[in-house]
């Protein structure tokens, strides 16, 4: 009994040991400083940019790079509030446009000396915030197989024709980026009555409201979905990834929603300089050019896509002017949408 | 104080942690409106109820198709059987669910699809859990029926149902205290008619931050449950344990249900991994991480096995005792996003301090579960010995190293090895404790979220393997205690 017991015990306490050590290797292995980025998983996971940004910036930092992950937005946000300084994250990457106020008034943040650069015009609005500052965008569109629609919808009215019943995988609002995305997408372009009006219409159209943009995304590959709410640049993963052409995005009358990636330094940061110079890494050709493409999202300084995959997107009509909505404003639309899900609201 | 008092003092402390914590962190300034906490409450309930019915109705039928391979070479069919039953539980909820879409096309939303999900999911593990009863509780009665000419009618109606009827009871309790408290599968087919409880929990959290009413809604919660649980009955004590004839009841249309719900529904995950695998190159050039994360799933997996093993025989040194026991009965854990929150805000979170968080957050989760899968009905049928060796003189410890632990070890270890199987494609704990990808399954949706679903598909096979590795050495580990016990 006592040999077995030791045994396992040995035999355990090694692999636990070796797996610490293993994840320790992002601790200073010397007296080094260490950079503390907060971000969600798919941007700090092996598959990210995270990764090769880190090699990037250590090669002449003199520091360390270390990634706390934290799942998505929503949860970066809840986690910055609750843990505080005691999470120490000198950066936080991947808050979009929804989360800004929030942010702003949860938390203080340090202003951004960001000039100089060389940015697509539909980025420019989004580079006057002092506090944030963007490292990638997106234009959200629906995308479809090729030639598995008789008629491609070419408007939001079109997502009402009949061979779509059932058949549109969007993302739950309340719980997703994109999701949100669509919403305002819908009362932008058609105010708010008739847009709340078309929402309740819509819900007979919609395969599901996902939580995730990776289960819209999965319905939709794994063809229960026709449609699938996403971004014009999803496309491109399958003709670089999987060699794949049979997927378009489609372009809409009403000109479409940006997503925009912001990434900002929380007042308690402990290796501010080196943040910044992080945030810089990230804005720079070859930091922007990492993140397009591993993030598949547009890069924002012009010249980074050419030669690439990315230059051959073409360019849909968007929604024009940038805005940070209120908290409340987002929360109201929310209570609104969520209302209409359950049959209550219009 | 004794140690016994103690120790069911300390068990009863760790289990309702998160609510005294979190009801302390997060001052109750406003309830929840009623309007909208009915009309939760009453998706929860009706989606909970279903689901529960309908597994049980499911997993009977299945069941009576288990009982059919007892004895001899039949043993390992049936072993498979059970495997391919318990097959829903060991994958997360997401491959299930895309699994089950794929064969039930258009699929019902609302409270219809989270049933159909929820039975889908939980028929197996009811199957299993029913055999065993109708094996240990009934068999032998099943036997001498079947000997003196009773019909299969005759037999459901006057003894399956009058003794059993308690068990079923539990079952279905058990089954709907599950669904009651489920997330994932209401929050992606729920749609808006069907948002539960839970769901409404994360809303509060996610949208407003509205914590105080979070933490009110999952009291309110486990408060139900509670109180349902208080008015169940035990269900009847073991037989002996023998290979019983048991053809009075069984049937191979169960097992043709069962193949054939598998058939379909995991069709579109073989496609996946098929799929899947035109892209397994890309795996070459993270060999190493996907090394380190199998085995952080093994570390992860064996913790939460050692610990939900450590709690179980914690339970049965503390048993019985009449608080304790309907206290464990209706406990509920409170919602996953909750009790994480609960266990990052305490201490740090950096270094090996996940590894402990992550399985001290599961088993807490899991426990409940566990100890409604059956362990109560394993210490239930021991407190005739209990008795007995108290009236002879033994004293606690006596009783608990002599007597209990050599008939109990292996069952323990064999609910902590589905609590390590669970454990291993977990990633909603470990994603909110964790500060990176440390095991396969967080791995594993951090691919879905950048659209390789189909590696994802790919690496969710090695999570069934790390789950069955971790399930057999806590096999072995109870083998092995209860042999060294005696």
């Amino acid at each position: 009994m006592k040999h077995f017991i030791l045994f396992v015990t040995v035999v355990f306490v090694g692999l636990f040991l070796a797996l610490l050590n293993k994840n320790d290797e992002t601790k200073p292995q010397e007296v080094k400083p260490t950079l503390r980025v907060f971000g969600y998983s798919s941007f700090t996971g092996q598959w990210g940019p995270g990764p090769g940004l880190k090699e990037l910036f250590e090669k002449d930092c003199e520091c360390q790079v270390q990634y706390i992950e934290g799942s998505d937005s929503g949860i970066l946000l809840q986690r910055l509030k609750i843990e505080g300084d005691s999470l120490g994250a000198d950066l936080v990457v991947g808050l979009d446009q929804f989360d800004l106020q929030k942010a702003l008034s949860e938390q203080k943040w340090r202003e951004l000396n960001i000039s100089g650069l060389d940015a697509y015009d539909e980025v420019k609005p989004a580079l006057q915030n002092s506090y944030f500052v963007p490292f990638d965008w997106g234009v959200i569109a629906f995308v479809a197989r090729k030639g598995e629609l008789n008629q491609p919808p070419r408007s939001l009215d079109d997502l009402m024709e009949p061979e779509l019943k059932r058949k549109i995988a969007i993302e739950d609002p309340r719980t997703s980026s994109p999701g949100m995305q669509f919403l305002y997408w819908v009362v932008r372009a058609k105010g708010e009555d008739e847009g709340f009006k078309f929402i309740q219409k819509i819900m007979d159209q919609v395969h599901s409201y996902s939580p995730t943009w990776s289960a819209a995304y999965g319905l939709f590959t794994k063809k229960q979905a026709k449609l699938a709410l996403s971004y014009v640049t999803s496309p491109v993963y399958h003709q670089v990834e999987e060699k794949n052409n049979d997927y378009v995005a489609l372009e809409f009358k009403e000109g479409h929603p940006i997503q925009y990636e912001f990434m900002g330094i929380p007042d308690f940061c402990k290796n501010c300089e080196l943040a910044e110079r992080f945030v810089n890494l990230m804005l720079s050709d070859q930091g922007q050019k990492l993140i397009m493409q591993k993030n598949y999202m547009f890069p924002i300084i012009k010249n980074v896509k050419e030669g690439t995959p990315f230059a051959d997107i073409p360019q849909f009509k968007t929604l024009g002017d940038f805005q940070i909505p209120p908290a409340q404003e987002v929360e109201r639309l929310l209570k609104k949408w969520s209302e209409v899900r359950r049959g209550d609201g219009t | 104080m004794s140690p016994r008092n103690l120790m069911r003092s300390a068990l009863l402390v760790y289990l309702v942690f998160p609510f005294l914590f979190l009801l302390s962190h997060f001052h109750i300034t406003n309830w929840p409106e009623w309007r909208e906490l009915l009309w939760a409450f009453k998706n929860s309930f009706l989606q909970a109820f279903f689901s529960a019915v309908f597994s049980l109705l499911l997993g009977t039928w299945v069941a009576f198709g288990l009982i059919s391979f007892t004895g001899g070479f039949r043993r390992h069919y049936r072993m498979i059987l059970e495997i391919l039953c318990l097959l829903p539980n060991f994958l997360p909820p997401l491959f299930t669910l895309l699994s089950i879409l794929n064969f039930i096309d258009p699929f019902p939303m609302g409270i219809a699809g989270i049933t159909i999900a929820h039975t889908i999911l939980n028929f197996g593990l009811v199957a299993v859990m029913m055999a065993n009863i109708i094996e240990n509780k009934i068999g032998s009665l099943a036997e001498l029926a079947y000997i003196e000419g009773s019909t299969r009618w005759q037999f459901l109606r006057k003894a399956f149902w009058p003794l059993l009827k308690n068990d079923i009871f539990l079952l279905t309790l058990f089954i709907f205290a599950v669904c009651f408290g489920s997330f994932a599968i209401p929050l992606i087919v729920g749609g808006g008619k069907g948002t539960t409880m839970e769901v409404l929990i994360y809303e509060k959290i996610r949208l407003s931050s509205n914590w105080s009413e979070a933490v009110v809604l999952a009291v309110i919660q486990s408060a139900f449950i509670f109180a349902v649980s208080f008015f169940a009955k035990r269900g009847g004590a073991a037989g002996p344990s023998r290979v019983v004839n048991l053809r009075i009841l069984r049937s191979f249309s169960g097992i043709g249900a069962l193949l054939l719900i598998m058939a379909f529904g995991f069709l579109g995950y073989v496609q996946g991994v098929v799929e899947g695998f035109h892209q397994i190159s890309a795996f070459y050039e993270l060999q190493s991480p996907l090394l380190w994360n199998f085995l952080g799933s093994l570390v992860m997996g064996i913790l939460v096995g050692l610990l939900a093993y450590g709690s179980l025989l914690v339970i049965a040194y503390c048993w019985p005792k009449a608080w304790f026991e309907k206290f464990l009965s209706g406990y509920m854990a409170p919602s996953t996003a909750l009790c994480c929150f609960a266990f990052l805000i305490v201490g740090t979170n950096e270094s090996f301090w996940p590894f402990i968080k992550i399985p001290l957050a599961f088993n807490l989760l899991c426990l409940a579960s566990l100890h409604r899968m059956g362990w109560d009905g394993v210490l239930r049928s021991l407190e005739g010995q209990i008795t007995i060796a108290r009236i002879l003189g033994a004293n606690s410890t006596q009783i608990f190293k002599e007597v209990l632990m050599p008939q109990i070890s292996k069952r323990a270890a064999l609910f902590a090895g589905v609590a390590a199987v669970w454990a291993c494609g977990d990633y909603s704990v470990s994603r909110i404790l964790a500060h990176r990808d440390v095991t396969l399954a967080m791995m594993t949706e951090t691919l879905m979220s950048g659209y390789r679903l189909g590696l994802a598909t790919v690496l969710s096979l090695s999570l069934v393997a790390c789950g069955v590795i971790c399930f057999f050495v806590m096999v072995g580990v109870g083998n092995v205690f209860s042999r060294k016990s005696i």
